[in-house]
């Protein structure tokens, strides 16, 4: 546990002096520019846009800088042979994944919860009523960036490549947010692609169960299932990562 | 008693990298029937040409790849963490966290080789000390020199005090200075009773600190020979002609 907690404390520390992070101002800007548009509109539609482009914007960015991390730990460093250090050291190589996902996914929270504080100050500066309803919703964010990091950690493992590592983990982000529609066309499919879309909500995350942020203005998600959509995150990226960590065990550098 | 004489053994490896790109698998053989060992106490040096095989032994020796058959003992052992901990590894080129600070850098792998605090303040210290690192131990490794990082590299092998050390071309990037600098770091090492192993394309260099050399040609050992001084050119290229 002592090697899995300092993995994790020296990749936050990495994570938080690179300049990915920068990928913050970015979000910042984009928030005020969105802000400084909307002015001209009425005052609902202003702070209504400033929340969804705001929450859109905290949850793709935390995804790009998620999967940015995830590929350089798992592909990057192996390629360019970085991971010949710690590996070269008496640490279990499941102690060593464990905490660079750790480390990952604490800078996503940090990560998070700067982007959604600055969110939360722009809306306040627009008179917008406080709802507590949004800080849910950046907890939901966060378990759907745990669960990409541990998709991609896995993606990266596998792959040959920094791009289709990056494009496999895209496509899983995607696919993971349709299986909800499919849902409404199984009626229409033949048996073998209605036994393909149920095999599908196995195997990727289901992120209609975590879209808390899409549901913010309606609020379609009653609170009993906050703790499935918990426990299914949670177990997710355990079943996920203990893979990760088989494969990396196998793993030649 | 035999066993505690050798600090690495190969008997009859080979390795064989497979790479799979779209359902087609190539093949490529690095090692065949690859047999060498290296005596405690030595500076035994691996030369080859480009593809000999030098780094793949490396790699198997640090169990970050695995033979395909044949037998690896490292200090007696078989390669496994436990045995990589008395083990010190200088790679290639400096392939180190360029966010962290070197100070940073030696903490994590000290925690990483079971050291404590006050063990791990103590080797830093003592590492800092003999390499000369100053106040570069508080700089970014990424905002260091070439010289600077290859320091840096050595001094987090030299962290847990380790029996064998191997060097991965140390000599890979530097200026005749640094290149000066390194030898004389290798030989005090070697003098206060480490183990060495190196690989090298300079054979000038082996030639003035190896006691033996291997010459490895297409993934199998050509020769083991005493180093001689003036020799050691002439019966490298003899042997991989």
């Amino acid at each position: 546990m002592k090697a899995v907690y300092n993995v994790a404390k020296y990749t936050l520390l990495e994570n938080a002096r690179s300049k990915s992070f920068s990928l913050s101002v970015v979000f910042i800007a984009l928030v005020f520019v969105s802000a400084f548009i909307f002015a001209r509109l009425s005052e609902v539609v202003e702070i209504r846009a400033i929340q969804d482009i705001g929450m859109g914007a905290v949850q793709f960015f935390s995804f790009l800088t998620a999967l940015f991390f995830a590929v350089k730990v798992a592909f990057v460093e192996g390629r360019n042979k970085t991971i010949y250090l710690p590996l070269t050291r008496p640490v279990k190589r499941s102690e060593y994944i464990f905490g660079r996902y750790l480390g990952i996914i604490l800078s996503s929270a940090l990560e998070i919860a700067a982007m959604g504080m600055l969110l939360t100050l722009l809306l306040y500066l627009k008179q917008a009523d406080f709802d507590s309803f949004y800080f849910l919703s950046y907890f939901f964010i966060f378990l759907k960036i745990a669960m990409i990091t541990a998709v991609t950690i896995l993606i990266s493992l596998a792959s040959t490549s920094q791009a289709s590592a990056f494009i496999f983990s895209f496509l899983v982000w995607i696919t993971g947010h349709s299986l909800g529609e499919v849902e409404f066309l199984l009626d229409e499919m033949s048996p073998a692609m209605v036994t393909m879309v149920r095999i599908f909500k196995w195997i990727f995350p289901n992120y209609t169960l975590l879209n808390l942020a899409d549901y913010t203005a309606g609020r379609f998600m009653a609170a009993a299932g906050y703790l499935p959509a918990v426990l299914y995150a949670a177990f997710y990226v355990l079943a996920v990562m203990w893979l990760a960590s088989a494969v990396f065990e196998k793993k030649e550098f | 008693m035999d066993k505690v004489e050798k600090a690495l053994e190969f008997t009859n490896v080979g390795k064989i990298y497979r790479r799979n790109h779209f359902f087609k698998t190539t093949e490529t053989k690095a090692l065949t029937d690859f047999s060498l060992d290296v005596r405690k106490g030595e500076i035994f040096c691996l030369l080859g040409l480009n593809g000999a095989g030098k780094t793949t032994t490396v790699k198997l020796a640090l169990n970050l790849i695995f033979p395909d058959s044949g037998q690896i003992r490292v200090l007696g052992e078989k390669p496994s963490p436990e045995v990589i901990s008395r083990v010190g590894y200088v790679s290639e080129s400096p392939y180190l966290f360029p966010y962290l600070t070197a100070r940073e850098l030696f903490n994590l792998m000290g925690i990483l080789s079971g050291l404590n605090a006050p063990r791990r303040a103590e080797a830093i210290d003592r590492i800092c000390d003999f390499l000369s690192l100053g106040d570069f131990i508080d700089k970014k490794i990424g905002d260091c020199s070439k010289g600077m990082q290859q320091r840096v590299l050595l001094a987090q092998a030299l962290l847990h005090d380790p029996e064998l050390l191997i060097l991965d071309e140390p000599y890979s990037g530097l200026d005749p200075v640094g290149i000066s600098q390194m030898r004389q770091y290798i030989e005090k090492l070697n003098s206060e009773g480490k183990t060495i192993l190196m690989t090298s394309h300079l054979i000038a260099e082996s030639e003035k600190i190896a006691k033996r050399a291997g010459i490895l040609k297409d993934g199998r050992v050509a020769k083991v020979i005493p180093v001689r001084q003036g020799l050691l050119e002439k019966e490298f290229l003899e042997a991989v002609s």
